[in-house]
């Protein structure tokens, strides 16, 4: 949503939050571990790689929810999880109050349809062979009992909603340049009128003066229909523009997270202060002024303490000893950070 | 030291040959680069800007594509007359090139020592003692933590950030005066892009290197250079200094581009796209070609290409709603 709006504090039960309205997903302690190989036959076997290492996040029914972190943080490993394509190795993951991750086959359908997604290439999530009418229809074809007639006139209003010529249901996909292709896309996404849409990078695969179009479009969209958002970028300014809440990934695990003006205003997280300053605009004459205090380049995962702390300027001994939980330090913001102990009340403790 | 400019670019046009016939991807593209300087050349895919920089270096693929006309003058030669033989003793030497996947550029069965030696090796005939000592005093240049290390290690053993300096490193090895650095931190996480644009920045401040800095990224264009040219439909349609394209573009894609970007400092109400899509490259070149995009479009600006006005003496435009004006 552009332009400030009503906003409900929204954080997963693991930050403590009490809700003042039901969570459409609500991810609880998501974890995926992706084992790694052998050095040799005889090594022992590593220790699992981490991707995702306990998050918890609620996706709010109208809102948007972005997660944002750098390359290998997990959020698209996270998404994955959301959309089933990644099977979580612990965590629940709650539809309506239903752990769909345990819940019968019949439920998981329903989540499938109600749950649609927008991911980044549109070159590559659009079948070539597939002209784009059957491509749009297809989630009411395999998931609905709808006949061909009414499924053809839902693609048809789709295409409408997404600004282009429903008589270009009979071209393919290679007929379209990208941005018409994420338009498709998001066609396809929006025809089974589902709860939440997943949008993994759904701009950055596009040209400059066509990006905001797109996201103009998906703001366009949320205000009509209503449904909710899970957004995951790098470009934080997208971000700010778009989300109505934000939760910062960093190795595996969220390290802050709350409602999105307030942490992009007041970061304090020292791994979101960085990446801020990093996306902020740089006027020429003050760039050679501008310092850098986190060292940007990747030091080995720390065994111990806060995930960050190699990078951290501010870092000291109980950083490196002991890893902070994500606490909340007002009533819509969460930081897992020794700098910033929880404000409010102990958090509620999930039992595990 | 002013007088000649390092690179002088004019007048360049450059035909895509595609299943759809010939399209002049380039279109009269005409720029200086001065000693020392970091020129930006902005402009989305499509606009010709990556094919404009490796036509400098006779690297435009071929078939597919030819140089249909114009000059490319390095110190006053004219490096599009050039043999082949000659032309090879500018590549790597005189003039270096970055691209934009750092991965992709580096061979991953050599060491990172391999290949900036090698690159030692050709250009300046090192071997030994002395090309490990210039190795290191490469890496050392480019800030790579623990460059002994960095020199045995394998390109997948880097992070993105760590590779794209090897890059860097393996391009300066020649002691280039002219850098093409192509979208090079588009791969890039935006902390490792911050960190990287500001080595190149003092990277181009010791060596008085000059850069030729191609990218989609009006925010990376802010960070390292000193002028700016904005190409769309493989024209450019507005030089300028930094300073001026991001306080007072005159032309109205610049403008609007500038207008449709979003800010991580502040939220926006709502801002306002471009409308429609990038020319095609197969499209008539009649007029500007971004006419049909443009709100402030006259009744010429679809027949005529607009001619090059100055608004102030290091300010080029094309626009005929400006001239108007």
């Amino acid at each position: 949503m552009a332009g400030p709006g009503p906003r409900a504090p929204l954080l997963g039960k693991d930050g403590g939050m009490t809700e003042s309205a039901t969570p459409v997903i609500e991810a609880i302690g998501l974890a995926r571990h992706f084992p790694r190989p052998r050095r040799s036959l005889l090594a022992p076997r590593p220790a699992p790689m981490r991707a995702v290492d306990g998050v918890s996040f609620a996706v709010m029914p109208g809102r948007t929810l972005a997660i944002v972190g750098e390359s290998g943080c997990g959020k698209s490993t996270t998404a994955r999880m959301l959309l089933l394509l990644e099977r979580p190795d612990a965590g629940q993951l709650r539809f309506e109050g239903h752990d769909i991750l345990r819940a019968p086959v019949e439920e998981v359908r329903r989540y499938r349809t109600a749950v649609q997604a927008v991911f980044q290439d549109p070159w590559s999530s659009l079948n070539p062979r597939m002209r784009v009418g059957q491509i749009i229809g297809e989630p009411l074809r395999l998931n609905t009992s709808l006949d061909r007639g009414t499924i053809a006139a839902r693609v048809a209003a789709a295409l409408e909603e997404v600004g282009l010529d429903p008589a270009l249901a009979r071209n393919f996909p290679h007929e379209f340049s990208g941005g018409q292709r994420q338009r498709i896309a998001i066609a396809r996404a929006l025809v089974t009128r589902p709860r939440v849409i997943v949008l993994d990078e759904p701009v950055s695969a596009l040209d400059v003066s066509v990006r905001l179009q797109v996201i103009n479009l998906l703001i366009d969209a949320q205000r009509r229909l209503g449904m909710s958002y899970l957004l995951i970028s790098h470009d934080l300014a997208t971000v700010r523009y778009q989300a109505d809440e934000i939760a910062v990934m960093y190795r595996g695990l969220i390290v802050e997270q709350g409602e999105a003006e307030r942490v992009f205003s007041a970061p304090l997280h020292p791994y979101t202060q960085a990446l801020l300053d990093a996306a902020r605009f740089v006027l020429p004459e003050e760039r050679d002024a501008c310092e850098v205090a986190v060292e940007a380049e990747e030091v080995a995962a720390p065994v111990s303490g806060c995930r960050f702390h190699g990078r951290c300027p501010l870092a000291s001994t109980i950083c490196r000893n002991t890893e902070p939980r994500l606490a909340k330090v007002a009533q819509d913001h969460a930081v897992a950070c020794h700098l910033h102990p929880p404000q409010l009340e102990a958090p509620t403790q999930e039992a595990a | 030291m002013k007088d000649i400019p390092l690179l002088e670019v004019e007048n360049l046009a450059i035909d895509v040959l595609g299943e759809r016939g010939i399209g002049r991807a380039v279109d009269g593209v005409s720029f200086t680069l001065r000693r020392g300087e970091t020129l930006g050349l902005i402009g989305e895919s499509g606009s010709g800007k990556s094919l404009t920089c490796l036509s400098i270096m006779r690297l435009n693929p071929h078939p597919g594509t030819r140089i249909a006309g114009g000059s490319v003058r390095f110190e006053g030669c004219d490096l599009l007359l050039l043999e082949k033989e000659a032309m090879r003793a500018y590549r790597g030497r005189r003039i270096a090139m970055v691209l934009q996947d750092p991965m992709t550029a580096l061979n991953p069965v050599f060491t990172v020592g391999d290949q900036i030696g090698e690159a030692l090796t050709l250009h300046r005939g090192l071997r030994g003692a002395a090309r490990e000592e210039a190795a290191l005093d490469l890496l050392h240049r480019l800030r790579v933590p623990d460059p002994p290390h960095a020199l045995r290690s394998y390109p997948h053993e880097l992070s993105g950030g760590m590779r794209q300096r090897v890059v860097s490193a393996i391009a300066l090895a020649g002691g280039p005066s002219l850098l093409i650095a192509d979208e090079p931190t588009t791969a890039l996480d935006v902390t490792v892009q911050a960190a990287y644009l500001r080595l190149l920045r003092r990277l181009q401040r010791e060596a008085g290197l000059a850069v030729l800095f191609v990218t989609h990224d009006l925010g990376a264009i802010a960070r390292v250079c000193d002028r700016v040219a904005v190409m769309y439909g493989g024209r450019i349609v507005e030089t300028a200094d930094v300073a001026t394209i991001f306080r007072a573009p005159q032309h109205p894609y610049t403008q609007a581009l500038l207008r449709s970007l979003p800010n991580v400092e502040s939220r926006p109400e709502r801002l306002d796209p471009i409308p429609g899509q990038p020319p095609s490259v197969f499209a008539p070149k009649r007029g500007c070609p971004f006419a049909p995009r443009c709100a402030e479009a006259v009744a010429c600006c679809g027949t005529e290409a607009p001619p090059e006005t100055w608004p102030a003496p290091d300010h080029a435009l094309r626009c005929w709603a400006r001239m108007a004006a």
